[in-house]
């Protein structure tokens, strides 16, 4: 369901294909909307082949390496708080025999941005892995730019 | 939950405003399987032998089985009691050596270090462990060098010659295979350099025709961008997966330099076929000033339509939209009331704890201030 979000109430998207993404498992895209004159939503969306997993952000000892977000340091905005995930499926892996927090399908991470001026473009890098059941494919780092108006 | 699959990756690219939506696809490394079952091995070398007895050289006529893995790889860690049994079995035979790579770098950190986890595993890991150099020596020259992405990954070797590569899971049968005599590496490389060359055609296939249509359309030339849209289509490897994205675009270009009939003339059919890009297309038309109401009702139609058919998703979404778009008709009271029904339920799923994350205090703000300027024109 969360697609409908991201279309629906996005202002503004950009994506950013790196690779060939026709062979990847996932693919990222991103969005924001404003919230107020000077706060706005960015959404960070991976869209995840059958059968892989994107990690949340909190991951125990001996688990994949989890998701994690980072926003440049910019004077035209800042971040307000930490990156919010939705409620990761949080299974027993067999794979990592241990109990681990993950997404299948799609997931969209949000961040909540202060605004110093009227147009800015936040930038920052996304680093995730995914795994299936067979293989992990190694942690990458996927950069955006995300134009709030 | 099943939504995504009607909507499949499409529905990210579809979004939004034409110009903003960039595809580019990344240089492709072309010369990446410079590797190959039937080469002689790179050289080995390592940061720490955590476990084991280092290899100084290579026996003659043994099976050296160089295993690629992190502590962050679930399915490697799988196949490692196997390994370890593997080992043990054919002792005599077979060295197993576990190659710990892709551990850190600046963006990513693992949880746990090598040597903590090879003490967690205990005999479950009971084989050769070895870390990669802090330059990643092994994950380049031998893994991404044989154009290997995924891990688990298998490299048996024989007298300085790769005589497989592969899932570990595989392992078992290679090694009878190879113990027979009957392996024929030869056969086993052309197979390899087939699907590479299947990768790079798909790749490349990608580029030569997604860089024209840009291309066109940052020309402003949309005879040629429309003509390289169908050619595009008509491949069907390709138009399977970007027939959609090719059509919305094309919609999008038709609208802003054609005018309204045209795109409408377009746009009709195709959402016909159930292509997806729906709420997208609807988006697109509400946000355009100026057009017919025939026009921005289409657009609520398919917004309508779209909710009825994922009733999983949060109505208060779909109304917000379709308020938009009785207000871009010019229709307020409409307009007002689909907002209130959208804010009504919004505040009520709120109180119930209902689609959580994805509606809340700010979508209420946003609506507010919408409703505030839909109501100055009743």
């Amino acid at each position: 369901m969360r697609h409908i979000f991201s279309v629906a109430a996005f202002l503004l998207a950009a994506v950013t294909m790196t690779h060939a993404q026709i062979l990847k498992p996932v693919m990222w895209s991103y969005g924001a909307k404003k919230i107020s004159a000077t706060e706005a939503m960015v959404f960070l969306k991976a869209t995840i082949d059958d059968g892989w997993h994107v990690y949340s952000q909190h991951v125990k000892e001996g688990g994949p390496v989890p998701t994690s977000v980072k926003f440049e340091k910019s004077p035209d905005y800042l971040p307000v708080g930490k990156t919010a995930e939705p409620k990761p499926i949080v299974r027993m892996e067999p794979t990592f025999n241990m109990k681990v927090g993950f997404y299948e399908k799609s997931v969209i991470f949000q961040q909540k941005i202060k605004l110093k001026k009227g147009q800015v473009t936040v930038q920052g890098s996304v680093n995730y892995m995914t795994c299936n059941d067979k293989q992990c494919l190694p942690p990458e780092n996927v950069k955006f730019n995300i134009p709030i108006n | 939950m099943n939504c995504n699959a009607k909507f499949g990756r499409g529905i990210i690219l579809a979004f939004f405003l034409g110009s903003f939506i960039s595809l580019s696809f990344g240089a492709i490394a072309a010369d990446s399987t410079i590797l190959n079952v039937g080469d002689k091995i790179p050289e080995l070398k390592y940061d720490k032998w955590l476990k084991g007895t280092p290899i100084k050289e290579y026996e003659k006529g043994r099976l050296y089985i160089f295993e690629f893995w992190a502590t962050w790889c679930g399915p490697c860690r799988q196949a490692m009691p196997h390994l370890s049994e593997v080992a043990a079995k054919y002792k005599d035979k077979i060295t197993v050596v576990g190659i710990d790579i892709w551990e850190n770098d600046e963006n990513h950190h693992a949880t746990i270090t090598p040597e903590k986890f090879v003490r967690m595993m205990g005999n479950n890991m009971a084989y050769n462990v070895a870390t990669d150099t802090k330059d990643q020596w092994m994950g380049n020259h031998w893994m991404k060098a044989a154009g290997q992405e995924g891990i688990p990954c298998s490299f048996m070797v024989r007298d300085g010659i790769i005589l497989w590569i592969g899932h570990p899971i595989n392992l078992d049968s290679v090694i009878d295979v190879v113990n027979s005599g009957k392996y024929d590496p030869v056969a086993v490389r052309e197979e390899f350099k087939k699907k590479a060359t299947e990768q790079e055609a798909q790749e490349a296939a990608m580029h030569r025709i997604m860089d024209p249509i840009d291309s066109a359309e940052k020309a402003q030339d949309w005879t040629k961008e429309f003509q390289l849209m169908d050619d595009a289509k008509k491949d069907t490897s390709f138009g399977k997966y970007w027939g959609g994205y090719l059509d919305f675009k094309k919609f999008m270009v038709l609208l802003n330099n054609f005018g309204e009939d045209k795109a409408m003339a377009f746009v009709k059919p195709w959402q016909a076929t159930k292509p997806g890009y729906t709420l997208s297309t609807a988006a697109v038309i509400f946000q355009k000033k100026g057009l017919s109401r025939d026009t921005y009702m289409y657009g609520v139609e398919l917004v309508k339509v779209a909710m009825t058919s994922q009733p999983d998703a949060p109505p208060p979404f779909f109304q917000e939209l379709i308020a938009s778009g009785y207000a871009a008709a010019g229709d307020y009271k409409t307009a007002v009331s689909t907002l209130q029904t959208a804010m009504d339920g919004a505040n009520e799923a709120i109180k119930e704890g209902k689609y959580k994350g994805m509606v809340g205090p700010d979508m209420i703000d946003k609506m507010q201030k919408e409703m505030t300027e839909y109501k100055s024109h009743l």
